[in-house]
């Protein structure tokens, strides 16, 4: 057969763009197609009038522990991880706080403060979520999923660590922070928020493995040094580095099939490109109902992914480059000030939990969310290169929970962030004084706009719920990221382990093509090495 | 240990890339360093109204026929699609007249005739003589380093239009137009498009006369999808021929060592994790005179070039700023001048030049005067670029107009920069822009569904060395005119520049090509099948295309 390429990566985001780098890097003629005029994907950082934006992916919850950060050496090419000291600051109506550090003793102390039983609860979460994480939810982050059941039965056959973790995958997230029995309302509000602000419903059940990933690395969340982008610019100039090729402004209409198999793509304007695997990165609908004519996926997977459910709740976020200070939280403590979170309007866990109810069925009339000052911690996300005498140049980003399905015209939107920045002033009154130079606002509609694959704004292409997750992503038939249609792989977020910028789909489907066409791969992450070690992923193949 | 250059270019600017991207396709190992996290922080195409209407925030067309790059880089391989309007350009005035401007030469004069049969004459015989002589003028006057001999023979060129080299040296811009024009229409917009090259200041002795005869030799092209597609191509060029771009990479200071400037210091907060880089043979400075002054060690400039230090200090940046503004339509924008001649509709590039001639003459003087409101509006320049290029128009048929005004920039009388940071001032300008637009337009507010801007400070935040967004990398006239302007080659082993030289940093990528020459022929390496000893070749086939006579000269 006649190809082009070894193999084509449909999507040039964070998992396309990961799993291009590995199949070119081990030797393999690698294209990657993107609909957009630039790569990157969510990872989309955008200047206006010399204020930075991250108009959607911004905090990394993994870092330097993605893969392809040593394996590619990203910090030579100019992939730099700020890890703030201040984490987060929860700011409640009494003027007490709750300051969330790197340092988890220096947390713990806050936890203290503001409870003084609750900071030794607050330490065996800690250490119990840490333990957790270093064993097994980090590692299974970069090995393909197994079937639920049977992952069950091997963390219950595993060590101690395993068996609790086995123990809480059934619950909720909210279930998961009650078992602490914090004492203080506002602190169980606080581990629920980070559990759940990129969207984990806190009472939906089956997630309970997730909170501890959430909590532990929002403790340790960090910036990509000149914006987001920056992550995806490094990862295109190693696809590009190894041979392989990147063609933006390329939709794909359709894929090519011969013989119930596919064979290559179809970009319009630029006409068939063959190869011997595709790898798609698009949502499940996307991939399968849209890309490929019905007899081709079969009765089956039509009806599997015509089950796919999207999230409930989508993102509000807009970035204001200003003239003025920093936000300054009166009579807050200063670290407050210098936090990269500020969240604000969560007093109680039933504040999260309600909000996200109110904005799954459409109500967006509450206002909560966090606030950050990004220029705080990048001094190239601001253009302090001017300076007439008056204050510096900021970027406040706001970000929150919102309906998909509510009124995101021009002026609507424009009048609900009024809301959103008065909100945030009664916090920090400076903010309202503020000389707004360039504000730009994404609201969901605007995140599918810009990024058609998180379709209703689902920033991790679709619903975290246990029939969505691990082995049953997005359909058991295609977790292991082979799909039954011969040369189609699929390595979204719409798979294991799904979405956020953690580089685990693209990563692990990379391997599965690499081993099915014959590509090298470097080898797996001391940590996984480390997990299986503990049996942890020990299935046994005939059940 | 530094990682190191043949040549380093500091800025990626479209010259600065173009200059980075001759050399390294001459088999120099260069890299080209660039504070922002994108390249061409004036030829930006950005989506300012939200999704599906790309707007030129700042360069809107090329210098198409004038730009030897274009061949010799072979731009359109790398993804570079210019499309050549029929109607370039024109002026519009508010009494519901136009004169346009057709590659067409005959198709011009016609027009230019209904004022009046005698300027269309003199018309016809200007671009004649000029296009006649156009390829040499291009040649001697614009694509090579000042110097003497130069001026000498820019000087000559009074003989095109019928004056000694004395008569053309001392008369400016308005005096030649009075001789040769008797129009007041027609003498506006001559004006506006001898303004449009940058060849100096209209009202300026020589630069007037000078720049109204050079200025006939451009004509435009508009690149389809946006201007930032030219950065794409320079960039994939530059690229293609193993150059380096390194992002996020501000200069903090270029080291000297034996008497060259060798090492680049990057900022501590680059994530770029090599933060010293050496260069070989030629460090290139893309940035304005006074950021390079910021990054070049004083001492050594002193004790090497005295001269040249006090020119950096002294470096006027106060005179081309510019406040734009920004309309989206509903749909296509109806001209009410189409009702004088239709093919307005099909303008790429339209002016506003002034109402009156002596309305032309006092602008300048207002200008010099800094009064602010004084010259709102007087003079613009209009980009319509959804009329020639369909691929920026959404499904739903939305279009944008960007309407630029240069200021005085001090703003002394409004206790100064601050006050461009003043919404209750700049609204008010940006009121003043819409209503000269709502002059020249029909049913403007019922078309209008928003409108923003950006003023000259603005334009500093997005581009450092734009300094008080000043969009040419300093003025062009009087001390800064010609030999007064920056040295493409420095007296300094190894130190190059590209901005702030003759001709303009400008998207005809002149200033990128002199300094390139420069360099390859101080470094051997001038001397390649593709790169061309008569530079404007390209510029001959462009306006062939355009059905333009050129000829070459003997």
């Amino acid at each position: 057969m006649r190809t082009d390429y070894d193999v084509i990566v449909i999507g040039a985001g964070p998992n396309g763009l990961t799993a291009a780098a590995y199949l070119a890097a081990g030797g393999k003629r690698v294209a990657v197609v993107d609909r957009y005029v630039e790569t990157g994907g969510g990872l989309v950082t955008q200047e206006i009038s010399g204020f930075r934006m991250n108009h959607h992916a911004t905090y990394m919850m993994m870092g330097d522990l993605m893969p392809p950060v040593a394996d590619f050496d990203l910090r030579s090419r100019g992939v730099d991880f700020i890890t703030p000291e201040i984490q987060a600051a929860f700011l409640f109506e009494n003027r007490q706080s709750l300051i969330i550090h790197a340092d988890s003793r220096k947390t713990e102390a806050s936890v203290e403060a503001l409870s003084p039983n609750d900071g030794a609860r607050f330490r065996r979460m800690h250490d119990e979520f840490s333990e957790m994480c270093d064993a097994f939810l980090l590692p299974a982050t970069y090995v393909p999923p197994v079937a639920p059941i049977d992952q069950t039965i091997a963390l219950q056959n595993s060590d101690e660590v395993g068996k609790r973790i086995a123990s809480i995958s059934d619950l909720s997230p909210i279930e998961v922070i009650e078992r602490y029995e914090f004492e203080d309302p506002r602190i169980k509000a606080a581990f629920l928020y980070l559990a759940t602000c990129f969207g984990l419903e806190a009472s939906e059940g089956g997630l309970g493995f997730l909170v501890p990933i959430y909590v532990s690395r929002m403790m340790q969340a960090s910036l990509v040094r000149g914006g987001s982008h920056q992550l995806a610019s490094a990862l295109r100039r190693t696809v590009e580095e190894h041979g392989g090729q990147i063609f933006t402004n390329s939709p794909v209409k359709q894929l090519l099939v011969e013989d119930g198999r596919v064979v290559g793509l179809d970009i319009p304007g630029r006409g068939q490109i063959r190869a011997e695997a595709v790898l798609s990165t698009l949502n499940p609908e996307q991939t399968f109902l849209e890309l490929l004519p019905r007899e081709v996926i079969g009765r089956k997977i039509e009806e599997g992914i015509s089950n796919w459910e999207w999230e409930p709740t989508s993102l509000f976020v807009f970035n204001d480059g200003i003239i003025g200070e920093a936000p300054i939280y009166e009579g807050y403590p200063e670290a407050a000030n210098h936090a990269l979170l500020a969240v604000m309007g969560y007093e109680k866990p039933e504040d999260v939990v309600d909000h996200q109810a109110e904005v799954a069925r459409g109500d967006r009339s509450r206002i909560a969310g966090h606030g950050s000052t990004l220029s705080l911690f990048d001094p190239l996300m601001a253009p302090n290169h001017v300076s007439l005498g008056g204050p510096p140049a900021h970027v406040l980003r706001w970000e929150s929970w919102a309906p998909y399905n509510a009124d995101w015209r021009h002026s609507a939107t424009a009048d609900y962030t009024e809301r959103c920045l008065e909100f945030w002033a009664r916090y920090a009154p400076s903010i309202a004084n503020a000389n707004s130079r360039a504000r730009v606002t994404w609201s969901p509609r605007d995140i599918e706009a810009h990024l058609p694959t998180m379709k209703r704004g689902s920033i991790k292409h679709g619903a975290y719920i246990s029939l969505q997750m691990g082995g049953n992503r997005p359909i058991p038939e295609c977790s292991g990221y082979r799909t039954p249609i011969e040369g189609l792989y699929v390595g979204g977020s719409g798979t294991h382990p799904g979405g956020m910028v953690i580089m685990g789909p693209g990563y692990n489907s990379a391997r599965i093509v690499a081993e099915d066409i014959g590509a090298d791969f470097p080898d797996e992450p001391e940590m996984v090495v480390r997990a299986r070690a503990r049996g942890y992923f020990d299935v046994d193949e005939e059940s | 240990m530094a990682q190191v250059f043949d040549v380093i270019v500091v800025g990626a600017g479209i010259n600065g890339l173009a200059c980075g991207a001759y050399l390294a396709k001459a088999g120099l190992d260069v890299a080209v360093v660039e504070a922002r996290n994108e390249c061409g922080p004036f030829a930006l195409t950005e989506e300012i109204f939200g999704g599906g209407v790309p707007i030129d925030t700042h360069a809107g067309v090329c210098f198409v026929t004038m730009s030897p790059a274009l061949g010799e880089l072979e731009l359109d391989r790398f993804g570079l699609d210019l499309i050549l309007p029929r109607v370039p350009t024109g002026t519009v005035s508010k009494d519901g007249t136009n004169v346009l401007y057709y590659t067409d030469l005959d198709r011009t004069c016609a027009e230019i005739a209904r004022f009046s049969e005698r300027d269309a004459k003199a018309y016809w015989r200007l671009r004649e003589s000029v296009m006649k002589n156009a390829v040499e003028m291009l040649e001697r006057g614009v694509f090579s380093a000042p110097s003497a001999e130069g001026l000498e023979y820019l000087w000559s060129l009074g003989k095109l239009v019928g004056f000694s080299p004395e008569d053309f040296r001392t008369m400016n811009g308005f005096e030649l137009l009075d001789l040769l024009f008797e129009n007041e229409k027609v003498k506006c917009s001559l004006l506006g498009q001898a303004a449009i090259g940058i060849f100096g200041d209209p009202a300026e002795k020589g630069e007037g006369s000078l720049m109204t005869v050079l200025g006939q030799t451009s004509s435009f092209g508009v690149p389809r999808g946006g201007m930032h597609n030219l950065v794409h191509a320079l960039v994939r060029c530059f690229r293609h021929y193993g150059g380096t771009l390194l992002l996020n990479a501000p200069v903090e200071r270029v080291e000297f060592e034996g008497g060259r400037p060798s090492l680049v210091h990057l900022a501590e907060h680059s994530p770029i994790p090599e933060k010293t880089l050496r260069s070989r043979q030629a460090t290139v400075i893309h940035v304005s005179p006074p950021v390079a002054l910021q990054i070049l060690d004083s001492e050594e400039l002193e004790r090497h070039d005295p001269n040249l230090l006090r020119k950096m200090k002294d470096w006027d940046m106060t005179g081309h700023c510019a406040f734009t503004s920004y309309v989206l339509l509903k749909g296509a924008a109806q001209w009410s001048s189409r009702t004088w001649n239709p093919d307005i509709q099909e303008c790429a590039f339209p002016l506003r030049a002034w109402d009156s001639w002596d309305h032309a003459k006092s602008s300048f003087q207002t200008a010099k005067n800094e009064e602010i409101f004084g010259v709102a509006g007087d003079v613009g320049e209009i980009y319509h670029l959804s009329s020639v290029d369909p691929s920026r128009v959404p499904a739903d048929g939305r279009t944008a107009l960007v309407y630029e005004v240069e200021y005085p920039v001090n703003m002394r009388r409004y206790g100064g920069l601050s006050a461009w940071d003043d919404r209750e001032i700049t609204d008010r300008l940006h009121e003043s822009h819409l209503q000269d637009l709502r002059d020249m337009l029909d049913d403007f507010d019922a078309e209008l569904i928003d409108s923003t801007y950006f003023t000259p400070i603005d334009n500093w935040r997005r581009n450092p060395s734009a300094i008080l967004g000043h969009e040419l990398g300093g003025d062009v006239s009087g001390p800064q005119w010609y030999e007064g302007r920056m040295p493409n080659r420095s007296s300094i082993e190894g130190l190059y520049f590209t901005q702030g030289v003759w001709p303009c940093s400008l998207t005809h990528l002149g200033s990128a090509y002199v300094t390139a020459c420069a360099i390859a022929d101080d470094l051997g390496v001038r001397d390649q099948a593709w790169w061309k000893n008569r530079p404007m070749q390209r510029y001959m086939e462009l306006m062939r295309e355009g059905s333009m006579n050129v000829e070459v000269a003997p």
